[in-house]
């Protein structure tokens, strides 16, 4: 069925091309197509409706309703020009009918949102300013001049002006639908796009209908022409039957909205300043009746707005507690677990030296088992504590026990402890010092620093690759920095790395066992005493973590952060 | 091993005799066995109330007080052996299985001799309890010699 429809518009289109070009200088063939198309046009929605059945059949029988009504009123127009040779006159049985269509078309505008659920107060204001607005320059434009009487008859006046009522009416309608905030389709748009073009040839129409001066064949007939195919081929498309389920946009106030809001309240004083530049009797008071409208509209709209904004701030502020809230307790809980933790694992490592220092009546085997057990327990006690500092870290209570320390000593000293392993996995240890690297600070967690940087360098360098950790005093500080030639950490990945729980890419490729805590353990404890830590690592190269500590001991910022 | 320079406090006092208290069964045999491996002599407590009438009653010459026990606490036991009399020079030794150096910093202010973080190596207790016994003897030596010459000047 989209074949079919756009079939309909291509053919619909052709025929309005040919209606300006081949038909041009021949009345009758005019006559002929735009006959053709107003009534296919009442027909195809018909047929729209019998093929795609949609469960909201109430605007499509009313466009048809309409489009049927338009349709006999052509036909009465083109009967003149079949059967007498020359237009109908103005006003005509013809306008009647053309009348007639225009609360049948807005009212299947307004059906056509049923499913969309109830409006939002925010939409009908905005649709209602745009109407009020757009109101106040039709008045100006055509009913004003109308009603003050221009070279038609009363009663062409009394048709003039129905008509332009009958476009503000269904204009209203349009403007409601354009402001429902919906994720559109092509039959809506169709729809939406083909009564905006009828109702620019109305108002074209009107305003030279007001010193009689329109004649059939003007470019203006295509508003109306291609509107007729655009209805037929919405109705044909199979996405008319999902306009009733279309999904709701972003309720955002967006930009091109407030700048079409603020070019619509320009509507009323640039109609009085263009008035008041003319000699024509001035509209003053039918001006201010449309600019006190759309002033109190747009005052109640600003005041929704202020209520929204205030509702949406408290929401953010009500989540974000919330958030909070879950995050403090997420730290409680790994505190509280840890702890408990600890007594049970008391036992399990507390009997298991029991046992293997307890005699000699175990197996070589047996002995090899107590190992894999304690190791285990070990590991176990490691990943507690490291949950537990990583909570203390995070709630900002880490509490160091500082004093006096020579921070090269620390790092021989792991360097030592790291030795049996990097031999173990063939990686050359290197350690250097320069300079006195004597500095207040706590020398478990800054020991557990060091550990932690070197393990993490050995785990993720290769066989035959190398590990350095240099220790320097500098001007107010005191500067760590452990190196490695290992597969190097994605620049995308750098930032992440001290949050706690994140692992890189290469660690879970490379099966490289962690908890992704250690990292931030490490900087949590750097920035306890008042220090940075940065990375600098090219993949496939390998990293460089470097430590700076400042000398000048830990500023009383740092003590309350530890408190 | 650590046990044996207490061999001369063993003679003079017999066995020396450790306070354990601990709400937790297992931890509480855990001490209790290590300890008594070593020579030492336990008595046991499960919980605040009942280790400080034992401490009071007894009078150990070291108490091993875990410091989450429900009720009274091994910080209040501490206390309140430090407010009482006989009870006020017994050293003791605290376990916690909270790493909060705050937390030690109270039980240490309230009298402890020495604390050890859950999970802990027996044999590194038994070697803190043979420390503090080793400290406390070494106070008390002054007195002793003094006493020995003041015996010695009357025999003399």
């Amino acid at each position: 069925m989209k074949r079919v429809s756009h079939v309909y518009a291509a053919v619909g289109i052709g025929l309005t091309v040919a209606y300006f070009t081949a038909a041009a200088g021949n009345i009758d063939a005019r006559a002929v197509i735009y006959q053709a198309m107003a009534l296919s046009a009442g027909i195809t929605v018909l047929a729209g409706i019998w093929v795609h059945r949609p469960s909201n059949r109430a605007p499509w029988y009313l466009f048809a309703g309409g489009l049927l009504l338009w349709s006999a009123g052509d036909g009465y127009w083109n009967s003149y020009q079949w059967f007498l040779g020359k237009e109908a006159p103005y006003p005509s049985p013809a306008d009647v009918f053309y009348l007639a269509a225009y609360p049948l078309l807005a009212a299947g505008v307004l059906t056509l949102m049923r499913g969309w659920g109830r409006a939002q107060l925010r939409d009908i204001l905005d649709a209602a300013i745009v109407s009020v607005s757009a109101a106040v320059v039709i008045w100006v434009l055509l009913i004003g001049p109308l009603a003050r009487g221009s070279t038609l008859s009363a009663l062409g006046t009394g048709a003039s002006v129905g008509t332009t009522v009958g476009d503000v009416l269904l204009l209203a309608a349009l403007a409601q639908l354009a402001m429902r905030r919906r994720k559109s389709n092509l039959a809506l748009r169709w729809i939406g796009l083909s009564i905006g073009l009828t109702l620019v040839s109305d108002y074209v129409y009107a305003y030279l209908n007001l010193n009689s001066t329109y004649t059939s064949g003007m470019l203006i007939d295509a508003g109306w022409l291609v509107g007729y195919t655009l209805f037929g081929a919405a109705a044909l498309h199979p996405s008319m039957k999902s306009i009733g389920a279309l999904p709701a946009a972003a309720p955002t106030l967006s930009r091109l909205r407030l700048a079409g809001l603020g070019v619509v309240l320009l509507a009323p004083p640039v109609a009085l300043m263009v008035q008041s530049t003319e000699s024509a009797p001035t509209d003053t008071l039918e001006i201010g009746i449309g600019a006190t409208l759309t002033v109190l509209l747009v005052a109640w709209r600003v005041w929704l707005l202020s209520r929204e904004r205030e509702r949406a701030q408290a929401e953010l502020t009500r989540q974000n507690d919330r958030l909070l809230e879950l995050d403090r307790m997420k730290d409680e809980l790994i505190a509280l677990v840890s702890h408990e933790l600890r007594t049970p694992l008391t036992s399990i490592v507390g009997y298991l030296e029991l046992i293997a220092e307890g005699g000699g009546e175990l197996s070589a085997e047996q002995r090899k088992h107590l190992a894999v057990a304690e190791r285990n327990a070990q590991r176990l006690i490691h990943l507690v504590s490291d949950l537990l500092l990583a909570a203390q870290v995070r709630a900002g209570r880490l509490s160091l026990q500082t004093d006096e320390l020579n921070v090269a000593a620390l790092a021989e000293e792991s360097v030592a402890s790291a030795k049996p392993l990097a031999q173990e996995r063939d990686i050359r240890l290197s350690y250097r010092s320069r300079g006195d690297a004597r500095l207040v600070a706590d020398s478990n967690r800054l020991a557990q620093v060091i550990d932690n940087l070197l393990s993490n360098a050995l785990k993720f360098t290769p066989e035959g690759g190398s590990v350095d950790v240099s220790v320097r005093a500098e001007l107010g500080s005191i500067v760590i920095e452990v190196s490695d030639t290992g597969i190097g950490i994605a620049e995308a990945e750098q930032s992440k790395l001290f949050t706690p729980f994140f692992r890189a890419d290469s660690a879970v490729e490379h099966s490289i066992a962690g908890t992704g805590l250690g990292l931030s353990i490490v900087k949590g404890i750097v920035e306890a005493h008042g220090g940075t830590i940065t990375l600098s690592s090219r993949v496939p190269d390998g990293s460089t973590f470097r430590v700076d500590l400042p000398t000048a001991g830990i500023s009383h910022a740092e003590l309350e952060y530890a408190a | 091993m650590n046990a044996d320079p207490n061999k001369e406090t063993n003679m003079e006092r017999h066995r020396p005799l450790v306070l354990v208290a601990d709400d937790d069964e297992d931890i509480l045999e855990l001490v209790r066995f290590r300890l008594a491996r070593s020579g030492y002599d336990t008595i046991c407590a499960h919980d605040g109330t009942q280790a400080l009438a034992l401490a009071s009653e007894r009078l150990p010459d070291v108490a091993v007080l875990d410091v989450g026990m429900p009720g009274l606490d091994g910080v209040g036991v501490t206390e309140r052996m430090r407010s009482n009399e006989p009870t006020k020079h017994i050293p003791v030794i605290l376990l916690t299985a909270s790493a909060n150096p705050g937390d030690v910093a109270k039980g240490m202010s309230a009298g402890a001799e020495d604390y050890v973080t859950k999970p802990f190596s027996p044999e590194m207790l038994e070697s803190r309890v043979s420390a503090v016994l080793k400290a406390a003897a070494a106070l008390r030596e002054p007195a002793r010699l003094n006493s020995v010459i003041r015996r010695a000047g009357a025999v003399g």
